[in-house]
């Protein structure tokens, strides 16, 4: 009787402040892929957007969702899952006063000592801590060449085929190719991407959509640049045979030396699949000085 | 009564005389190797206890909305400050230079003055968005330092490059800590609302922003004149690893959201104060870069990691003085006097306690100490809480700690020593008289 009483008046409470103001959480901050359902469809959730009783908020695995609740208290959200927002609401307590706090600080000052103690660990993350691990610089991302070739590396058990989706810097997606393979050629002078500064790159696997995949820019060189680039180039580029593996290798150290480090992967691409084998150590090499591999 | 007042005065001196010694050989430094719980908590404040766990929860601060540069290009940032500019904030802040660090101007050094395009698009993005305020850095030339050594006077300024700026205002970031450098560990407690240089008033960066917003409460803020202004905390941006006390109370973008008009609803920046800065590679980064101690880390004493992301430091100060949320504290005089009256209640307590049962002095002298530690304590959480009000008693409560023990040497060395001298002195004078022949 008594928890049918205390749900009837958290009801009532809920109820008056849906009546009073129009939304129970506005949103602070969004963090992965979170969605709101207003209604029978999933939207992506906005920063700023106001959540409504009778609203469900959905966040993928390792997301983040801050919220600021009608009465002013803020919460956050941090496992996946997804949520009710009446429930999220029924759930807001008014904050302790000072002499709780005070008192729960004391105590909690006797706390156990932590039983496991090998949470973190003396390394880093590097290479394959992701699934899949696209082989383009962080920084450094210009490019001269309309033709890059886009190649990736694999965890274990992380199988194909993939999906690589090309977007403009507001995140529209301008184009996505599905491969089998770990590499893709693809020509920025495609009409999808010649109006675009800097096209970012993702990569996810077929099999596995839901995870948010990181994503990399690739910048043209300024008009002024790719003239010197060219002019450079046009030294070199009358004694060589593009059709063969040499004469890519020599493309690739020229672009090396001109801090363009994706079109020199291309050129080492192009030449490994000359001659398969035959520089492979050499291509191993340029990805660690480029901190591309560790 | 009279002998009362006499030893309640000499133990009283005697106290503070420990209390100084005890400073000034810390301040030799001569035991430093061996002192790692001094060194722990060197830096801590009582207050910030308050602030991290023990206060009531500030209110968010909704006219604020923070977004992350990273490590955005000039152009890209560009971009940001156009998408945002069309939706009517009134105020945006750029917590960042755009300039050759150390005047080196060359390609090599400088790669970025060579970025004509970037550059000419964030010059156009300040201008059409006229409302934007840069930051500057409070310099002393080296022939200021030569003359004057150590002092807090400034007499140059670090500016973003002028075919940048553009028609943006600006304000100094630099705020107070003890840091030697920028990459040191950085503690931010207070701030320097304006500073003269070359005799021009220069506000600060966050001071500059709200002044935009509303200069009638900035201006209120400023009638104060206080050279150093604590800053009152209100909380962080959103705080995946739980460094901070109180997180989640700003808006936040990451810096791909600002660039995508569908991450964000078009009400969110209109008529709000926008302050863009470094938050990380990304909102989840662990960077300690431009990353501070505040009194909101959690760890408030020992080992700890930074909290809190200099633009963030600049949004708390911003929002106290458009809340008009100042934080008022004790002159220094008050807690010097405050600790005088405490030890000498304290040592006049315990002179009746010796006096009247001496087998009670020591339960009773530590029972009062701890009780008194507990109400000073907490009454600097409380004035901290209901009274926005500082109140520094760490002398108080360092006397506090020593007065048992003080007490004790005092009666039993001190006094010891004082009666054997003057009973030498009566036993000296006692013998003259018996030695003196007496005459017939």
């Amino acid at each position: 009787m008594k928890s049918k009483s205390a749900l009837f008046i958290a009801f009532l409470t809920i109820s008056s402040l849906a009546m009073g103001q129009d939304y129970l959480f506005k949103v602070l901050a969004s963090k992965g892929v979170n969605e709101v359902k207003n209604g029978d469809s999933w939207q992506p959730v906005k920063i700023g957007a106001n959540l409504k009783q009778g609203d469900q908020l959905r966040l993928s695995e390792n997301s983040y969702v801050g919220l600021i609740y009608v009465k002013g208290q803020p919460r956050e959200i941090k496992e996946a899952g997804t949520y009710d927002v009446a429930k999220l609401a029924s759930e807001m307590q008014a904050g302790s006063t000072v002499v709780q706090k005070y008192t729960d600080f004391i105590l909690s000052s006797n706390a156990e000592a932590k039983v496991n103690r090998l949470s973190a660990t003396g390394a880093v993350h590097r290479g394959t801590a992701e699934d899949i691990s696209v082989l383009l610089p962080d920084a450094n991302t210009k490019v001269f060449s309309n033709e890059v070739v886009i190649t990736w590396e694999t965890a274990e058990g992380t199988t194909g085929p993939y999906v690589v989706t090309f977007e403009n810097m507001f995140g529209d997606v301008l184009s996505k190719i599905e491969t089998p393979e770990k590499t893709l050629r693809v020509n920025l002078a495609d009409e999808k991407f010649v109006d675009q500064l800097t096209v970012m790159v993702s990569v996810n696997s077929k099999s596995d959509p839901a995870k948010d995949p990181k994503k990399h820019a690739i910048t043209r060189l300024s008009s002024a640049e790719r003239d010197r680039i060219q002019a450079s180039l046009g030294e070199i580029k009358g004694s060589l045979d593009p059709e063969q593996a040499v004469s890519q290798l020599i493309l690739a150290g020229f672009y090396e030396e001109n801090n363009l480090p994706i079109d020199a992967l291309t050129a080492y691409v192009q030449a490994k699949s000359m001659e398969p084998g035959a520089y492979d150590e050499t291509f191993e090499e340029f990805l660690i000085r480029q901190n591309l591999k560790k | 009564m009279k002998k009362l007042l006499l030893h309640s005065t000499v133990a009283t001196v005697f106290v503070f005389s420990v209390l100084v010694t005890l400073q000034k050989v810390s301040q030799l430094e001569l035991f430093n190797a061996f002192d790692p719980i001094g060194k722990a908590l060197d830096d801590l404040e009582f207050s910030d206890i308050s602030f991290s766990q023990l206060r009531e929860d500030p209110e968010i601060d909704t006219s604020i909305v923070m977004i992350n540069i990273g490590y955005l290009s000039r152009a890209e940032i560009a971009q940001q400050i156009m998408m945002i500019s069309q939706f009517e904030p009134k105020v945006i802040g750029i917590d960042g230079f755009f300039n050759c660090p150390g005047g080196l101007r060359d390609s090599l050094n400088c790669p970025m003055a060579y970025d004509t395009i970037g550059n000419t698009m964030l010059n156009f993005a300040i201008e059409q968005a006229g409302n934007v305020v840069l930051v500057t850095k409070l310099l002393q030339t080296d022939s200021l330092i030569n003359a004057l050594g150590d002092v807090d006077i400034y007499d140059s300024i670090e500016h973003t490059d002028d075919f940048i700026r553009g028609n943006a205002y600006e304000g100094f970031a630099n705020l107070e800590t003890d840091a030697a450098h920028q990459e040191d560990l950085k503690a931010c407690r207070t701030f320097v609302p304006a500073v003269e240089v070359n005799g021009e008033r220069q506000l600060a960066f966050s001071v500059m922003m709200a002044m935009l917003y509303d200069s009638a409460k900035t201006n209120r803020f400023l009638a104060r004149g206080k050279k150093s202004e604590i800053i009152n905390y209100r909380g962080n941006i959103i705080d995946p690893y739980g460094a901070s006390g109180y997180p989640n109370r700003y808006y936040t973008l990451d810096w791909y959201q600002a660039l995508d008009a569908n991450s964000f609803v078009p009400g969110l920046f209109k008529d709000k104060i926008v302050i863009m800065g470094f938050l990380g590679q990304t909102l989840d980064d662990t960077s300690w870069d431009d990353k501070f101690f505040t009194p909101l880390n959690k760890q408030f004493a020992g080992k700890s990691r930074p909290d809190m992301y200099g633009a963030v430091v600049h949004a708390n100060i911003v929002s106290m003085i458009l809340n008009e949320d100042y934080i008022e504290e004790l002159p220094e005089w008050t807690k010097i006097v405050i600790a005088i009256v405490v030890c000498y209640l304290n040592v006049a307590l315990f002179w009746m306690i010796m006096q009247r049962d001496p087998d009670w002095f020591d339960g009773i002298s530590i029972l009062v100490q701890l009780l008194q530690f507990v109400a000073v304590s907490f009454m600097m959480v409380t004035f901290l809480s209901f009274f926005s009000f500082k109140l520094e008693l760490t002398a108080t409560l360092a006397i506090i700690a020593i007065v048992g023990t003080c007490f004790e040497i005092y009666c039993n060395v001190i006094l010891t020593i004082w009666g054997r001298i003057k009973a030498k002195r009566m036993l000296t004078r006692k013998g003259e008289k018996v030695l003196t022949p007496v005459k017939d």
